[in-house]
């Protein structure tokens, strides 16, 4: 069986709970939550509450101000455009992920908004120098990325958040590869915070979460039913129902809470802990094996080693690595602006990220099999 | 034998409004309905989320049905900003 070193995309396997979860949802809560009077429906809407409860605590936020959304991306999506409908200007960083530079980028490409690309440095009075250089009157979010999805480095999100709430800007942060890793709170000064809810809060996949402080109002990129105020041609102005349009994802909601569950059980601390220690495993197996880059290596960061071996093409290595029963991510990983950022955009990178479920038997195994491949090239 | 037990307390003053049918508050959307009926359950008021009677509302929306004196509930609703649209007696 492939052993999966491909976490960041998404998680797998997922804990027996989310699996007994989403078997029970689909056997026990077919009604459409929210979406009449029957048993059926007050049923399946009281597990999708359950979630939603479990969700807010898990975040810190009010259980009204919890969004499922499908995923991060529209997560992102839908705090960037929600914000920027009238305009203005928003920052991000040259570590964002597509599902946050696409949008701005779609949005400056049609006139509706303007953005500037901050560098993330070292020195983090460096790069909040940079940040505040780049705000102007017009300016009125930023966007950044908790944890890059290539390599893994920290951002350092409290600072700027901190900035923001001093400059009196959104902060909207991508929390797709730091929630259930990074105990992360909206304390920490997010106004809204994205993720997803298939990576590391091993949810199904199709699942996602758009948390907000409340402090702001998004205007709505998708309407439709939501079971309330149904006799108004106007979208319901209420919470969250407002931002969930169409039938939810029942199924993947429940087992997202499952999910959530299980890494609040076993702690966000000990999960990276644990794969950090995979990780150092497997950085040492590199420097052994020599003619290794390994990209952020003295950052802080989330596990996720991205490496390369020498000139080799990143897809060539993971294609070998899948035929020696390994899977790992190559490429560009959906992340244009750190490629650039990391001079990396012609060879993309071989990402590496362990799971709750990875072992260290596996990482050696691992280890054993590109030192083959290296001989091979 | 017993067969339930109810947490609500029964206080005269409380139980003022009581009915067998019960006064309805209709709530803004499902979620501050659920989060609405966590708190007075909390408080150990009788409280059930049901759909919004067709007579009492504009379109769809679900409300709670509660037991006790109206006024003493949406205090409690106020206090935790919690909206609704109106209280309505069938």
């Amino acid at each position: 069986m492939t052993a999966n070193f491909d976490n960041s995309a998404t998680t797998f396997p997922k804990p027996e709970s989310v699996r007994r979860a989403v078997s029970t949802a689909m056997v026990r809560y077919g009604g459409n939550p929210g979406r009449g009077g029957h048993s059926l429906s007050a049923a399946a809407g009281e597990q999708v509450y359950r979630v939603r409860k479990t969700a807010a605590e898990f975040f810190g936020a009010e259980v009204e101000n919890t969004v499922f959304t499908p995923n991060c991306t529209y997560a992102l999506n839908m705090a960037v455009k929600g914000i920027m409908q009238n305009g203005g200007h928003v920052i991000i960083t040259c570590y964002e992920h597509n599902a946050c530079s696409r949008p701005v980028f779609a949005l400056a490409k049609n006139g509706r908004a303007r953005f500037s690309i901050a560098n993330i440095y070292e020195d983090t009075d460096r790069t909040l120098d940079e940040l505040s250089a780049l705000i102007m009157p017009e300016t009125k979010a930023v966007c950044c990325i908790i944890a890059s999805n290539v390599t893994g480095r920290i951002m350092p999100y409290r600072e700027i958040a901190e900035l923001c709430r001093k400059r009196g800007l959104c902060f909207i942060a991508d929390g797709a590869q730091a929630c259930g890793i990074l105990d992360l709170k909206m304390s920490d000064g997010f106004n809204f915070l994205c993720t997803s809810g298939h990576k590391a809060l091993y949810g199904p996949s199709g699942t996602g979460l758009l948390i907000s402080d409340g402090q702001y109002k998004l205007s709505t990129i998708v309407e439709g039913g939501t079971g309330a105020t149904s006799s108004e041609l106007d979208q319901t102005p209420y919470m969250p129902e407002q931002l969930e349009s169409g039938s939810v994802n029942t199924t993947g909601i429940i087992g997202l809470g499952a999910g959530i569950e299980f890494v609040r059980r076993k702690t966000p601390a000990v999960i990276r802990a644990h794969e950090k220690s995979l990780c150092e495993l497997f950085e040492n197996g590199l420097r052994n094996i020599g003619g290794v880059i390994v990209y952020d290596e003295g950052s802080e960061r989330v596990p996720i080693t991205a490496f390369n071996l020498g000139e080799e093409h990143s897809d060539r290595i993971t294609t070998l690595l899948n035929e020696e029963g390994f899977a790992l991510r190559g490429g560009l990983q959906c992340a244009a602006l750190v490629h650039r950022t990391l001079g990396t955009t012609e060879q993309g990178v071989v990402r590496f990220s362990p799971s709750a479920f990875n072992s260290r038997e596996q990482v050696r195994r691992l280890l054993a099999a590109i030192q083959k491949i290296k001989r091979k090239i | 034998m017993l067969l339930f037990r109810k947490k609500r307390k029964r206080t005269v003053d409380r139980m003022e409004n009581f009915n067998m049918t019960g006064t309805y508050i209709a709530m803004t959307s499902i979620t501050y309905a659920m989060k609405a009926k966590d708190i007075l359950n909390g408080l150990g008021y009788f409280c059930e989320v049901t759909r919004t009677p067709k007579n009492m509302g504009s379109g769809c929306g679900y409300s709670l049905r509660i037991k006790d004196n109206p006024d003493l509930i949406t205090a409690q609703l106020d206090r935790h900003m919690l909206p609704y649209k109106g209280v309505f007696r069938p």
